[in-house]
């Protein structure tokens, strides 16, 4: 008889249980489908350096004009024009091309780099500069001309103040890196020392 | 009545008795009762499951990518002599720009119902996440993962609203421009208890 009433009390209790429980819940699923867009911007990064500095060299020749001659010499202080005096025409040019005048080209490699995002892919890399450099407080200068840039490693026959470059994403490692070109004259320059003029590099998305 | 079957075969004949058949009688009956209570309990249906997915739009800015738009570096270094040719200066010590750019709580979908103690929750799949622009072939933007992040309810509008997080990658991306999902397909199963 105990043992009825055990299993009448556990029954009990199960429908307490029962009663108590939250009402089973039914499970739902649903799909959606989301159309995505992303508006990637204009975007253009020139990496570029403050200062450039170029040490040049220094050079020496010397050139052999052969005898140089005076008879009758006098006996007290005189001064005279000897056989092979060195005149304008004379003088010897110079083996260097800087130094008899002729503009030398100098290619400053890998200054510049650009990359990022255009409609087109690339942009558009100029370079503008004065046409001199100069050292403070003297006449002495540099000329400058056919400033220019050009992509690392084109053909020297792209450059120019103004290219196309393409930009290849926003990572360095796909990074257009450039060169600026100029042309130096030293036919107004007197004075060793430090010459000083500011370029500009200005890299537009197109 | 329904009997559970393991309870018959634990019924011996040497312990079959008046008294113990009635107990099992009585379990029996008890059990059948209970599974017949369950039934009469109302079931608390969710309405039906219609997900509106939800367009998503991300415009990035130049922030995004870690970089200001001009890097300078402090000096290029190089020497040269009066005849002029190639100088190779300092090298540029390039910083790198961020390609992986995530985006967080992005509205994905919305769910109506008028009861506001759902347990909803949503998986994210892709196919072909692989968005383009028009004019190039080469230059895409992939999505590379999209995760719940919260679901919210409005009692005004009697809505949920589900949200995630993106990331989206540019490694591949060369130019300007909106991309969109042609071919592209993120589904949202949602589940609603």
């Amino acid at each position: 008889m105990n043992k009825t009433l055990r299993n009448i009390a556990f029954g009990a209790a199960l429908l307490v249980t029962v009663a108590q429980s939250p009402a089973r819940a039914a499970t739902q699923t649903g799909t959606g489908t989301s159309v995505v867009t992303i508006v990637v911007p204009d975007v253009i990064i020139l990496d570029y350096f403050t200062s450039i500095n170029i040490g040049i060299a220094g050079q020496s020749e010397s050139k052999d004009h052969g005898v140089y001659a005076q008879s009758n010499i006098g006996g007290g202080d005189q001064s005279f024009n000897g056989t092979g005096a060195l005149t304008t025409g004379t003088l010897a040019d110079a083996s260097t091309a800087a130094l008899n005048g002729s503009d030398i080209t100098l290619n400053m490699k890998n200054v510049w780099a650009v990359r990022g995002f255009s409609t087109s892919g690339k942009a558009t890399v100029s370079v503008t500069g004065p046409s001199s450099l100069t050292k403070a407080a003297t006449s002495s200068v540099i000329g400058i001309s056919k400033l220019q840039v050009m992509v690392d490693g084109a053909q020297a026959s792209s450059a120019s103040n103004s290219i196309s470059a393409d930009l290849g994403g926003i990572q360095k490692a796909t990074a257009t890196k450039g060169d600026v070109l100029m042309n130096l004259n030293f036919a107004n320059t007197s004075l060793s020392g430090n010459y000083s003029g500011s370029i500009t590099i200005t890299a537009v998305t197109m | 009545m329904k009997t559970p079957p393991s309870q018959n075969c634990h019924i011996q004949p040497d312990h079959v008795n008046p008294l113990g058949l009635t107990a099992w009688i009585t379990l029996a009956g008890i059990i059948s009762f209970v599974t017949l209570a369950l039934q009469f309990i109302p079931v608390q249906q969710a309405s039906a499951a219609t997900i509106s997915g939800k367009s998503v739009s991300i415009t990035l800015t130049a922030a995004d990518f870690g970089l200001t738009s001009t890097q300078p570096h402090s000096s290029y270094d190089g020497s040269t002599t009066l005849s002029g040719g190639d100088i190779s200066g300092t090298s540029i010590a390039m910083t790198e720009g961020t390609t992986s750019i995530t985006r967080k709580d992005l509205l994905f979908f919305t769910y109506a119902d008028t009861k506001s103690n759902r347990n909803v929750s949503a998986t994210y799949s892709l196919t072909r996440p692989k968005l383009t622009v028009s004019g190039s072939t080469t230059s895409y933007v992939t999505i590379s993962n999209v995760t719940q992040s919260k679901v919210t309810y409005s009692s005004s509008s009697k809505t949920y609203s589900g949200y995630a997080n993106m990331t989206i990658d540019l490694s591949n991306t060369s130019r300007s421009g909106s991309y969109s999902t042609t071919g592209t397909t993120i589904t949202i199963n949602v589940t609603i208890i």
